[in-house]
């Protein structure tokens, strides 16, 4: 699909085509659903957030300009809703008694010791325990490929708030890592 | 030492590539000379490469049919989320009114306004109501009528009366009396009102004694100190004005009764 043919689908589901919205749908959902998973961290959380934001993404595609590519101005969408859902979930967890943190916490130990025996594994468990806003630039910009200035446009904030995250990112990454290894 | 982060900014755009072709220069001549922007560049370099090799999607987790039912699923929230598809759809139209758009914030201010308008109102009319309370002179009114006033004036005495002298009052905290001066307010305009009514000698003398507790009580400040506290209960205390009250109050309650009864032998 070529922009041209986007552009006109987008124009279509302006005007409330729900056949041309589920054309974006199509097209846009496995990364969309990769950018919510690379903040919520759960396939289940990952589908929920997604899902909400294409909702969204339908009820104020009015408000999309075209001064912008639809799939930054998506994924900015899928952020946003994920970023919320972290929140909720992050509150949901202080309400969990000891008894459970309890449990959740060994669970979590015997899979971390699983999770060592295999390095990729290990590695992506490092990248998934770094500050939402570091990983969500290193997945976006290493992982998802996007630009610097699309990241920086997805998260609102300048290109030099986008590197410095992305740098001190890759240094938490790499400090950890070398942490681990001794 | 640590690199300064801008440094550490431009060594990452080196990396990428993602600067102009006389930085780049400058970068490698800086780095031929530097050992450790050199070691910091290996260091993010092996990083970057480990990155790359990672390329993990998570969507390839998801089965095919998932993939399939996703826009469906999508289809089905856009129905529910249509409006007045959704019980909570009014939560969020009043939530508008709170975070929506300027449009929206002002006919919340609107609709707060005229609500505290109209409030404002009945509470004004409350206190006329209160303040013009006709006297005998003007408008005749029933014995029957006098008596369940009095019997309602010394019955609130009571327990106003009752509240104040087991009242605890903490050190160095004001206690709070502002209910306390409202209902007095009340029961000496209701006081007024019952004097120029005949009533026994009796009812008015106690009155009279109950009135300098009321009067003391509604000028007192609203957050009162321990003397304004212990000087209304000496005067409760003093006067015996409790059992007092009590016994009008019996008073009142078998006059009552004894009217009702009479009125139904004449029926």
């Amino acid at each position: 699909m070529t922009a041209a043919d986007e552009q006109h689908i987008i124009h279509r589901a302006k005007t409330g085509d729900n056949g041309a919205f589920r054309l974006l749908v199509s097209r846009h959902m496995k990364q969309a659903y990769n950018v919510a998973y690379s903040i919520v961290q759960n396939h289940h959380e990952a589908e929920e957030a997604a899902q909400d934001a294409f909702v969204r993404a339908f009820r104020f595609l009015g408000r999309f300009r075209e001064d912008s590519e639809f799939s930054t101005w998506l994924y900015r969408i899928v952020v946003n809703v994920s970023l919320n859902r972290v929140k909720k979930m992050k509150r949901r967890m202080s309400r969990e008694t000891d008894e459970t943190r309890a449990l959740t916490s060994a669970a979590a130990d015997d899979m971390h010791t699983h999770e060592n025996s295999d390095t990729m594994q290990h590695f992506e468990k490092v990248l998934h325990d770094l500050p939402i806003m570091q990983r969500a630039v290193v997945i976006l910009r290493h992982l998802d490929g996007l630009s610097t200035k699309q990241v920086s446009s997805i998260l609102r904030c300048s290109e030099g708030t986008v590197k410095t995250h992305l740098f001190r990112g890759l240094r938490n990454l790499r400090e950890r890592l070398e942490f681990i290894r001794q | 030492m640590r690199i300064e982060e801008h440094i550490l900014n431009l060594l990452y755009d080196y990396l990428l590539g993602e600067m102009s072709e006389k930085e780049r220069l400058q970068a490698e001549v800086h780095l031929q000379h530097c050992e450790e922007c050199n070691a910091e560049c290996d260091k993010m370099q092996s990083t970057l490469e480990r990155l790359s090799e990672l390329r993990y999607a998570p969507s390839t987790e998801r089965s095919s049919e998932f993939w399939s039912e996703f826009p469906i699923a999508v289809g089905r929230r856009l129905q529910a989320h249509k409006p007045g598809g959704r019980a909570l759809h009014w939560v969020r139209w009043w939530g508008q009114l709170l975070y929506g758009s300027p449009r929206y914030r002002i006919a919340g201010a609107l609709i707060v306004l005229a609500v505290g308008t109209v409030f404002v109102m009945k509470w004004n009319a409350g206190e006329k109501q209160i303040s013009s309370i006709p006297d005998k002179g003007k408008i005749g009114i029933p014995l029957e009528l006098v008596d369940q006033r009095a019997q309602k004036y010394f019955r609130q005495s009571g327990v106003l009366m009752v509240e104040l002298a087991n009242r605890k009052h903490y050190e160095g905290k004001p206690t709070d009396l502002s209910l306390e001066r409202r209902v007095s307010r009340q029961l000496l305009n209701e006081a007024r009102f019952l004097k120029q009514q005949p009533l026994t000698p009796y009812t008015t003398q106690l009155m009279s004694d109950i009135e300098p507790v009321l009067i003391e009580l509604a000028n007192s400040e609203h957050h009162s100190e321990k003397p304004t506290v212990e000087l209304l209960r000496d005067g409760i205390f003093q006067g015996n004005l409790l059992f007092k009250v009590r016994m009008a109050q019996i008073a009142y309650d078998s006059t009552t009764r004894m009217r009702i009864q009479y009125a139904s032998m004449k029926e």
